[in-house]
């Protein structure tokens, strides 16, 4: 059987394929699949040590993330579309008007 | 080697192949089809973990729900192929690779530093009120954790206001 | 009856003005001035309760405490806002309240018409307010109060005509020239409680409170030494409450504001800068006199500086011509009087002398403002003259004024100064060449006033009328003749010239009648003051073989001088009555008409430095250069901070990203190595 460090390991990874992914990736769409990349590598570590433990608080936390995460999508897509709505683009490095 | 490890073994390296193509692929859609095979395999590796509830709902909202939700969006704007790629800041791009390293060195080295003889093995499978499994987490869902997940329903609720507002289109 | 009489006496005239001051604005002229005159009245009945209700007790000597609540207790630090009734604080708010009743009659009248009516009433009240605290306090800091009171009441009633620059300049220059003096006072008060552990005046064993006159008469007396004055012992507490005194009563060197002062309406002029605010600094320190007369340095300042003023101002007197500022300079004058009786001893005479002029200088006051009413707000002598059949009642009850101020015998004056002149030659308290001195020059300021008086009438009421030839005068702009005043302003000159007539009798020298206590004033006072021939080593030698056949000496000595100044005060009216009935537009040296170019030396030594001091040094280098470089350089610094800083706000989401993900690997570098 594996060990608890191994699912910690995969965690480490994936997560860091997700931030990198949000670090070169310049298509909105495509950076927020990164970041439910990350948020699957959070909860991976979550589920893995709540049943290394035995204690069923991980596993309801990672059910909040889930939940959490949908919420996060619906804004998060509705904000793409009005975005792409607005300046026919979803390069994020045009929409760079937050600035002085 | 057990059949679990095996197991876990090749659903990770699936996750990770999967994973990297998210990265690699430059059209959105074949980004998201690879995303979903991340998170199906996910749900594998939960099962070694024996969180079957937590696997089942991993396929049902995240693979089925929101990912259907990410396709839908990306075929209805439908990005033309042929569009300016403007890239501002181009050292930020490299900047990953010294960052995706540190953060790895990072983590590894704190698992390194974990002593072998504390890290718990995973319990036997124990029956229908085991850890993971439906019961479990709706026992504790109802009673220790109702306020967060009544919480959570009024984020819900917010979010799909939310969405409604930022996507309608103004007619006037 | 009534168990807190001087809080009904204090706090009417304070309920009056929150009254006016709040709603007067929408109020008619007939109801503000109702309520205005209302609460003084209501204040002059218990006033006159207080006192006639423990009189007995008050000749006596006792004292009536009336303490509402604890003020200030920190320490050994206590002040009590509390009252005490004595004979002097008694006699002070009868004649205050008195006097301020009819003066605030008279302003209902004098005033009617003008802007910001209610605002003079609620003004004139709180000043009521000020000044009966001032006077029914009992311990320095709640006299402190009323003092300040009375300051600002003085500082917004000499400003009452706002939008004129010279009333602003004037309300200013009093208040800082007060300003000036209080600090003085207050430092006196820290070195005496420094000192004596305690501000109150008395002992009150029902609150366990141990005065600081008791600490004073337990003193040894300081030598007539110049030293001792800066010593830091009871001297220099003495000295440094009379600057507050100089400062509050117009003395040399402080005096300048009190002319200037007349820019306030004339009922003010009469009620504070004549009959009440002006006095304080007399009261504090006849209040006072327990220390006074441990610190006999500080007796000879005050008679010296009294004596100075007296003449000197009288002097000055003599040559303004509008008719309010020589009314300034005769106050100012009669000041330096009380002071001299404060100074050599007297402070009975002092007091006396105080009350006898409230009335006579109130009157006479109000009845220069009735000639500036009737003559349509004329001030100028120049322009007078001939006054006396438009104005019969105005000159008759002046005449009054003016016979009692100038002490012809058996008017008011008369006794209050003869009492003083008296004490200052019989003063057994200052070494040789001085009592002498002082005396000399008293009764020469007696000769100036009779004659400056004089003039005043002359070239009101008699001679031609100036004033036709004036009438194409863009000034003129009333119009018509002289008239009389209103009742509301006659009925208060009548019976303040019946007051300035009698009140002398309640002080007539025992000496004029063998074997009479004729003086009732003094008997009555005396109590509350401590007189200095007890004190003074100086006096055993001279009262030592005091006896039978010494009283009757000093009785006889008494009566002559008596004499002599009432030859001084005939010859005065006579010399100033055929001088000026022949020359009435006699121009008077420039050195006193430019009143010894005092304000010119002020503006020289002190404002024009302090002034070019600001302007070159605080202005221009402190503030322009280091106060403004700090803070226009902290500007800079931070505008330049946030220019270098503004790159980091690049706008785009990749950059915020790179910026977090290396927020979140210093974290865990930081964990990680620990």
């Amino acid at each position: 059987m594996a060990p608890l460090t191994w699912y910690l390991g995969l965690s480490a990874l994936l997560f860091t394929i997700g931030a990198v992914g949000v670090f070169i990736k310049r298509n909105a769409i495509t950076i927020f699949l990164c970041i439910e990349l990350m948020l699957n590598a959070v909860n991976l570590a979550l589920v893995s040590l709540s049943s290394f433990f035995g204690d069923i608080g991980g596993q309801l936390f990672v059910f909040i993330v889930m939940t959490v995460a949908a919420a996060e999508a619906a804004v998060g897509l509705a904000i793409i579309i009005s975005i792409y709505r607005n300046r026919e683009s979803l390069n994020v490095d045009e929409v760079d008007n937050l600035k002085l | 080697m057990r059949g679990e490890t095996i197991l876990f073994v090749v659903f990770a390296v699936l996750a990770l192949v999967t994973a990297l193509n998210v990265l690699v692929q430059r059209n959105p859609l074949y980004s998201a089809l690879s995303l979903i095979g991340t998170l199906a395999s996910l749900s594998a590796v939960y099962m070694t973990l024996r969180a079957q509830f937590i696997a089942a709902v991993q396929i049902v909202v995240y693979a089925g729900a929101i990912m259907v939700l990410f396709v839908f969006v990306i075929m209805l704007l439908n990005v033309p192929k042929d569009q300016p790629q403007v890239e501002k800041q181009k050292g930020l791009r490299y900047l990953a690779i010294p960052f995706a390293g540190l953060l790895i060195a990072e983590t590894f080295t704190v698992l390194q530093r974990l002593p072998a003889r504390s890290m718990p093995p995973l319990p036997a499978s124990g029956g229908d009120q085991a850890v993971g499994t439906t019961w479990s987490i709706g026992t504790a869902l109802f009673t220790d954790y109702l306020l967060p997940f009544e919480v959570t329903s009024v984020l819900i609720l917010m979010a799909v206001v939310g969405a409604m507002v930022l996507a309608r289109r103004e007619n006037d | 009856m009534f168990e807190y009489p001087l809080a009904i006496v204090v706090f009417s005239p304070l309920l009056g003005a929150a009254v006016l001051g709040l709603f007067g604005k929408r109020m008619s002229e007939k109801l503000i001035g109702s309520i205005a005159c209302l609460t003084v009245a209501v204040s002059t009945v218990f006033a006159f309760y207080a006192f006639f209700e423990h009189r007995a007790g008050l000749e006596a000597g006792q004292k009536f405490h009336e303490y509402l609540f604890t003020w200030i207790s920190v320490g050994s630090f206590r002040a009590d806002f509390a009252f005490v009734l004595d004979s002097l604080s008694g006699i002070y708010i009868l004649f205050v309240t008195f006097v301020a009743f009819w003066i605030h009659v008279f302003a209902t009248g004098y005033m009617r018409g003008e802007d910001g009516y209610w605002r003079f009433f609620a003004y004139l009240n709180l000043f009521m307010f000020s000044m009966l605290t001032l006077v029914v306090a009992d311990n320095f800091l709640l006299m402190f109060v009323g003092w300040e009171g009375v300051g600002l009441c003085s500082y917004l009633l000499i400003g009452y005509y706002f939008t004129k620059d010279f009333a602003n300049d004037a309300a200013k220059k009093a208040f800082i020239m007060n300003r000036v003096g209080d600090f003085g006072f207050l430092l006196g008060v820290m070195l005496l409680f420094w000192k004596a552990g305690s501000i109150f005046y008395f002992d009150d064993p029902a609150r366990g409170i141990h005065g600081a006159f008791n600490w004073a008469m337990a003193q040894v007396g300081d030598p007539l030494s110049f030293a001792s004055i800066f010593a830091g012992g009871i001297s220099t507490i003495a000295v440094l409450l009379f600057v507050g005194a100089t400062g509050k009563s117009a003395q040399i060197p402080l005096f300048v504001w009190l002319p200037d002062a007349m820019a306030g309406p004339t009922p003010v002029s009469a009620l504070i800068h004549a009959a009440t605010m002006v006095t304080a600094g007399v009261y504090m320190v006849s209040r006072a006199s327990s220390i006074y007369v441990k610190a006999p340095a500080a007796m000879l300042i005050v008679a010296i500086i009294g004596a100075g003023t007296a003449l000197f101002a009288a002097t000055i007197g003599i040559a303004q011509w509008d008719i309010k500022k020589v009314l300034a300079y005769s106050t100012i004058s009669q000041l330096g009087y009380m002071f001299l009786a404060c100074g050599v001893g007297a402070f009975t005479a002092g007091i006396f002398h105080v009350f006898t002029h409230a009335f006579f200088k109130a009157l006479l006051f109000l009845g220069s403002g009735s000639v500036i009413v009737g003559m349509h707000h004329e001030q100028d002598m120049h322009r007078m003259g001939g006054l006396k059949k438009y104005m019969p009642i105005t000159y008759r009850t002046m005449l009054v004024g003016m016979l009692a101020i100038s002490g012809f015998p058996l008017f008011s004056g008369f006794f209050s100064k003869d009492a003083i002149l008296y004490n200052t030659f019989a003063t057994g308290i200052l070494p040789a060449p001085w009592p002498l001195l002082l005396w000399a020059v008293g009764l020469l300021t007696a000769l100036l006033t009779a004659i400056y008086m004089t003039r005043l009438i002359v070239l009101t009421f008699f001679g031609d009328e100036r004033f036709a030839e004036h009438s194409h005068d863009a000034h003129d702009h009333g119009g018509g003749k002289p008239h009389e005043s209103p009742p509301s302003m006659v009925v208060p000159l009548v019976v303040l010239a019946v007051g300035a007539a009698l009140v002398g009798f309640l002080g007539v020298p025992d000496a004029f009648w063998k074997g009479a206590n004729l003086n009732y004033f003094e008997r009555l006072v005396a109590p509350s003051i401590s007189t200095a021939r007890e004190s003074f080593v100086l006096t055993d030698t001279i009262h030592a073989s005091a006896g039978a056949a010494e009283h009757s000496s000093e009785a006889g000595e008494e009566i002559a001088l008596a004499v002599v100044s009432s030859v001084v005060a005939i010859a005065g009216l006579a010399l100033g009555w055929f001088w000026f009935n022949r020359k009435p537009l006699w121009q008077p040296p420039r050195l006193l008409e430019n009143k010894y170019y005092v304000d010119e030396v002020y503006d020289e030594t002190v404002i024009q430095p302090v002034k070019q001091g600001s302007t070159r040094l605080l202005w221009k280098t402190i503030d322009v250069g280091l106060i403004d470089g700090a803070v226009n350089g902290a500007a800079a610094l931070a505008s330049r901070l946030g220019g270098g800083m503004r790159y980091i706000q690049s706008g785009l989401a990749r950059s915020y990203v790179a910026l977090v993900v290396l927020g979140a690997l210093v974290l865990i570098a930081y964990f990680v190595i620990k």
